[in-house]
Parts: structure tokens; C-alpha cells; sequence
């Protein structure tokens, strides 16, 4: 049973493909990040269980509180024309530790409560939007 | 065959497995960019578990890990995504250890079962909301996965370094 | 072993990491924001140096008069006359001054549909979180909204010599719905002194244009639709216009919803309830207005909003006016000369023989 373990003791930390292809990966998908996100978003739209439930202009600073049941809540800030969790009382809190957003299509998503929020808008062909 | 030398390093490894999650829940996210993943310090004594002791014994670790992690942290929904992403991430190992190993290095299986792990967990997550926005970070999540197989893989490939066989051969 | 370790892995690990922070962490323009709104300016003429030095000297008028104007900050001269006695003469500073006299004159013209001493009424009605979720929890008693409402009374504020006089403690200033419009009008007097012919302002429902676009052409303003969340459309409709303001008041802007009804940030003077609850029937879920001064723009949406169709087409005209009222049954009605296209989702109603008188 010990074979697995000798191999691994004898074998190189790494190989000269992985030298190529791990860095290759990491920039891959550090450029698919960076080439998916637009920017200029203009509203949130909020999503509790797959329904749209509330939407969000991102330039007035508001907060929405989302329950989820019983004492379970989620609250949603606009602030500075970005969009955050604010508070969640959720079991595992993920959704608080989002950055601020205005990107558009970007999300933040709380599983425990099914609540997802994507930032859309600024594609369109106004001068401006009011 | 089984000796109870063997059962006991595996309870410690699943032991050790259980302390590193409980560390790692208590520390800050460490890939602020991609929230949800951590670098899964305890993922490094499943992997050892395998390396030494096969994949019954690791497939045990990994289970004694998601459960009583989950129950300990206060979290029990996390089993949701967290049991399914450690599955899919032993599978991979264990075929890669068996099938593909030495031709790829420690580090190359560290790094694809991590991303395999959070692309299952972008997954369960897909499956659970029915929204295809979610789908949108499974870049962000590979970069993650493979940053936190870097680290991982770093500390399994010099972990069994340095234990002594005798030690460990039961 | 370690050598190797760290310029083989941690190097092109090291330069990923630093790619990807780096174009994480973006350095954008700060951005300009007021009473809680985000300004967007949008500059369509070529002088860079001129819109820089404009938009420096905006940010700073923004930060100087959100200080003495806003009713949120503790030290404002609002804040100062709010807290202040009967009797009491309040200093206020050019500006501020100003938007008092302005508010008179509106409230004069719309016949009391636009009220700047709602304060205590929206705050009744837990639209003045500073800090805090508004809505409220339960629904206030008719008694404490009268008890407020007797206060709502601009009359009760004499001006004189850039000084403020309260007749009587309760009565409080909240200029939100004249303030965006008033600084955007600031907004635009510098920007043209700054020799800008064209340039686009948009702050939350508030849009001021100086000029055409640099190729001669209107510009095009998409008006929300107050129903975006039913009808899955961002956009109402178009609207082209050029050296002129713009300005939107909706139900769905400040909004929460209590065993089905929806309660807006926008109170009606003259019940004391938030337009379309209780007493107050306007019908109206947005009401658009076009004016050069922005300020006024601004007011009078407000007014028109509080004053359903009929009267908020008269207030319009009466005024020399443009605009558009959406109706709660999904309709809308355009007063004078507005170029509107690309309309969905609404139908054009046409007034009818009763209405206008």
C-alpha cells in the first residue's frame, strides 16, 4: 500500500509543462474576469427565488430590506453608485464579503436565502437615462 | 490490511482535516476576489490520507470533514455544495493519481481537483437558484482553484517529503 | 529547492495575482455625488483642460452646498433653522437663501402642490433615513399626520434680508425636491463659465443639457419606466431635447409596500399621505417636466405628481411647460411640445373634452 506514497516521495515537485501550463490557466481565466465585465452599470436588479422582486437605480444612495422568512433578512444597499450586502443574518454570510459593485453583470448572490442580485443597465442608446 | 495503527493515523488525519476547515472558517477570505473560496488548508490531509492510505480512507476524511465541519461551523446548508465539490475533487484526484500519475506532477492534480471543487460548488449553485448569471463566475472560481492548488498542492508534495516511511507504512 | 520553488512557481504565480489585482482595482474617476445622488457629467465638447478645471469646481460647490443645504447633516444651515425656536432669526448663506425664495415661488405657483416644509411629514412616514431603511412599520394615525400637516405650511416662514424666521418650532424645511434641480442650474452656470457648449448632467432624475451634442444633434434622454419590474423594460420612453433641463418624480423611486399598497417618498401636501395612499388620488405613477430651469423642472414634477392629470396639465401650461404624466392605468399624456419616441409598453391618452378647462 505504499507504492502511491514512495512514487510521490520520488517524484519532482513539479514539471516543466506545469511551469507552462498553470500560469497559463490562472491568466486565462484572470482575462476572461476581466474581459466579461463591462462596466457602467445603472441599476440592480434584486431576485429572491428566481423572481424579480425589486430594482434598484444605482444613483440614489437606498437600502431594501429582503426577508426571507421569519426574522431571516438580507439588506441591500445603494451607496456611492455601488450596490453591496450590507447585513445578512444568512447561515453563511458570503454575500456580505462582495466588494461594492456598479459593474454591469456582475452579482451577488446569497444561496442560503436564493436571493441573487445582478447589476444591469448602460447599454443603450440614450445620451442618459433618468 | 487494516491495523488499528492505520485506523488511528486516519482518524488523526481526518481529525487534522476537521481543524484546518475550523481554522480556515474563522480566518478572513483570503481570495477577496472570489468570495465563497477559501484556500482549503484541509483539502491538504485528504490528499495526503489518499496519497498514503488509498481512496476508502481519504473518501472517510473527506466525509468526517464536510459533516462534522458543517455541524461544528453552525452551517449544515454549506453540506449542500460543500459535500458534492469535495466528491467531484477526490474523483478527479483518484483518477489522476491512478490513471495519469507520474506523468503529472503533484501540484498539476492539486491544481484541477481545486478547480474542480469550485466549479461543482458554481454548479450547486446553478442548480439550486435556476439562473444562469451564476455561471458568469466559473472564470473567477478557476482562478481561485488554481491559486489555492498551488498552495495546497505545495504542502502535500513536501508534507509526504518529509515523512519518514517507516512511520507511516502500516 | 526552495530557490527553485519561488522563481519558477511563485514568480508567474506572483504576476498573475498582480494582473488580476490590478485590473480589479480600476482607478476611476471618484465620481461627484450629492444629497445622496450620484452626478454623471457628461462632457461632448474637445477642451480636456476646461472640463477638467469644471468639474474640479463642481465637486467642490457640490461638497460646499450639500453641507449648508442638506437636512441630514446635523451642522447645515437647514439643519440650523429646523432646530431652530420661533422667532428665531436663521442666517443662511447665498445659496441657501435662495433655495428658500425659490421654494415660496413654487409653492405659490403650483397652489401649494409643491411644499417645502414637509419635513416632519416625511420623516413621519420614515422617508428621511439618513443612515437607516425607511418605510416604517406601522402606518402612522390620521391624528399624527393632521398634527404635522397644520405645520406643513410655508406661510409660516417669513424671508427677509438673507435671513429665515420660523413662526412657530415644528415648522421644518426639507428641499429635496427642489435641491438637485438648483444645483444642476449652479451646475450649468459653471460649466458655461468655464466657456463648455456642450454637456450633459445627470443626476438622479435630473438632467440639465447645455447645448446640442457635438454633432449638432438633440440629445436623447430615456425616461424609466415606473413599472420596469412588471413589464421587464428599462425604458418608458425617449425623449429628444437639447439646452434645456429634465426632470422625472415617480412612485417607484423611495418605496415600500405594506399589505399591498405602495407608499412613495412623495407626500401630498394636502392630506399629509404619500401621493396615491389614504386620501390622496392622483393617479399618477410618474410625472416628467422640461424646463430651462432645472429647479423648477424639478419642483413642479413634484407638483404635478401631487395634482393628478387634469390640474397638473393646467399647473404646466400655466407655467409655459412641457411634460409627460404616466397614469397609474398605464397611460400617458404629453402637454405641450415634448419629442417623444420609442414608447413601450404604454398607451397614449388623449385629453379629453373635460379635462384642461
Amino acid at each position: 500500500m505504499g507504492s502511491l506514497f514512495r512514487a510521490v516521495k520520488e517524484s519532482k515537485p513539479f514539471k516543466k509543462a506545469d511551469l507552462l501550463i498553470i500560469p497559463l490557466l490562472m491568466l486565462a481565466s484572470a482575462l476572461a474576469i476581466f474581459l466579461l465585465s463591462p462596466g457602467g452599470g445603472s441599476y440592480a436588479e434584486i431576485y429572491a427565488d428566481g423572481k424579480l422582486v425589486r430594482v434598484m437605480p444605482l444613483d440614489v444612495d437606498a437600502e431594501f430590506v429582503y426577508h426571507f422568512d421569519e426574522g431571516r433578512k438580507n439588506v441591500i444597499t445603494v451607496k456611492g453608485g455601488k450596490v453591496s450586502v450590507s447585513y445578512a443574518d444568512c447561515a453563511d454570510k458570503i454575500c456580505t464579503h462582495y466588494p461594492p459593485t456598479d459593474r454591469a453583470s456582475s452579482s451577488i448572490i446569497c444561496l442560503p436565502h436564493k436571493l441573487v442580485i445582478i447589476v444591469r443597465g448602460g447599454e443603450n442608446e440614450y445620451d442618459g437615462v433618468v | 490490511m487494516r491495523s488499528s495503527k492505520r485506523f488511528a493515523a486516519v482518524g488523526m488525519l481526518a481529525a487534522l482535516a476537521l481543524i484546518a476547515f475550523m481554522i480556515e472558517s474563522l480566518l478572513p477570505p483570503m481570495l477577496a476576489f472570489a468570495p465563497g473560496t477559501k484556500i482549503g488548508f484541509s483539502s491538504v490531509f485528504v490528499s495526503l490520507c489518499l496519497i498514503l492510505y488509498g481512496e476508502r480512507d481519504a473518501l472517510l476524511v473527506l466525509i468526517v470533514k464536510c459533516a462534522l465541519g458543517s455541524v461544528f461551523s453552525g452551517n449544515v446548508f454549506s453540506l449542500y455544495y460543500s459535500l458534492p465539490a469535495g466528491l467531484a475533487s477526490l474523483l478527479i484526484s483518484v483518477l489522476l493519481y491512478r490513471r495519469a500519475f507520474p506523468k503529472v506532477s503533484v501540484l498539476f492534480i492539486s491544481v484541477v481537483s481545486a478547480v474542480c471543487h469550485n466549479i461543482t460548488q458554481i454548479m450547486m449553485a446553478w442548480a439550486l437558484l435556476n439562473m444562469a448569471q451564476v455561471l458568469c463566475y466559473v472564470p473567477v472560481v478557476t482562478l481561485a482553484g488554481a491559486i489555492a492548488g498551488t498552495v495546497t498542492g505545495a504542502c502535500v508534495y513536501y508534507a509526504v517529503k518529509a515523512l519518514p516511511e517507516r512511520l507511516i507504512y502500516l | 529547492m526552495l530557490k527553485t520553488l519561488s522563481s519558477k512557481i511563485a514568480l508567474p504565480l506572483c504576476a498573475a495575482m498582480f494582473f488580476f489585482a490590478f485590473s480589479a482595482c480600476q482607478v476611476e474617476d471618484e465620481g461627484q455625488f450629492f444629497l445622496n445622488s450620484r452626478l454623471e457629467i457628461k462632457f461632448f465638447g474637445a477642451n480636456r483642460e476646461a472640463e477638467r478645471l469644471c468639474r474640479q469646481e463642481i465637486t467642490r460647490f457640490l461638497e460646499e452646498f450639500e453641507q449648508k443645504a442638506s437636512a441630514h447633516l446635523e451642522d447645515s444651515e437647514v439643519s440650523k433653522f429646523n432646530k431652530a425656536k420661533a422667532g428665531e432669526r436663521v442666517q443662511l448663506s447665498e445659496r441657501v437663501y435662495k433655495l428658500f425664495e425659490l421654494s415660496m415661488e413654487y409653492y405659490q405657483k403650483t397652489g401649494g402642490a409643491f411644499n417645502h416644509c414637509l419635513y416632519g411629514l416625511s420623516k413621519l412616514w420614515g422617508f428621511m433615513e439618513s443612515d437607516g431603511i425607511y418605510g416604517i412599520e406601522e402606518l402612522p394615525s390620521q391624528q399624527q399626520v393632521e398634527q404635522l400637516l397644520s405645520y406643513a405650511d410655508p406661510s409660516l416662514i417669513e424671508l427677509s434680508d438673507g435671513a429665515a424666521v420660523k413662526f412657530h418650532d415644528a415648522v421644518k424645511v426639507d428641499f429635496g425636491a427642489v435641491a438637485k434641480g438648483y444645483a444642476l442650474d449652479v451646475c450649468g452656470q459653471i460649466a458655461r463659465s468655464y466657456g463648455i457648449k456642450s454637456a450633459l448632467f445627470n443626476m438622479a432624475g435630473n438632467v440639465y443639457a447645455i447645448g446640442y451634442k457635438d454633432d449638432g444633434a438633440k440629445f436623447s434622454i430615456g425616461i424609466t419606466d415606473p413599472r420596469m419590474i412588471e413589464t421587464g423594460e428599462e425604458i418608458f420612453a425617449g425623449v429628444r431635447l437639447a439646452d434645456t433641463s429634465i426632470s422625472v418624480s415617480g412612485d417607484y423611486e423611495r418605496y415600500f409596500l405594506k399589505g399591498g399598497i405602495r407608499y412613495c417618498h412623495i407626500i401630498d401636501p394636502f392630506t399629509g399621505w404619500p401621493v396615491n395612499t389614504g386620501n390622496s388620488v392622483s393617479g399618477i405613477i410618474s410625472a416628467i417636466v422640461i424646463s430651462q430651469n432645472a429647479a423648477q423642472a424639478d419642483a413642479f414634477s413634484t407638483a404635478v405628481m401631487v395634482s393628478g392629470p387634469e390640474e397638473g396639465k393646467r399647473l404646466l401650461e400655466q407655467n409655459g411647460l412641457c411634460g409627460i404624466i404616466i397614469t397609474a392605468d398605464k397611460k400617458y399624456y404629453v402637454v405641450g411640445d415634448v419629442e417623444l419616441f420609442g414608447v413601450k409598453n404604454y398607451e397614449r391618452a388623449e385629453w379629453e373634452a373635460s379635462f384642461g378647462r
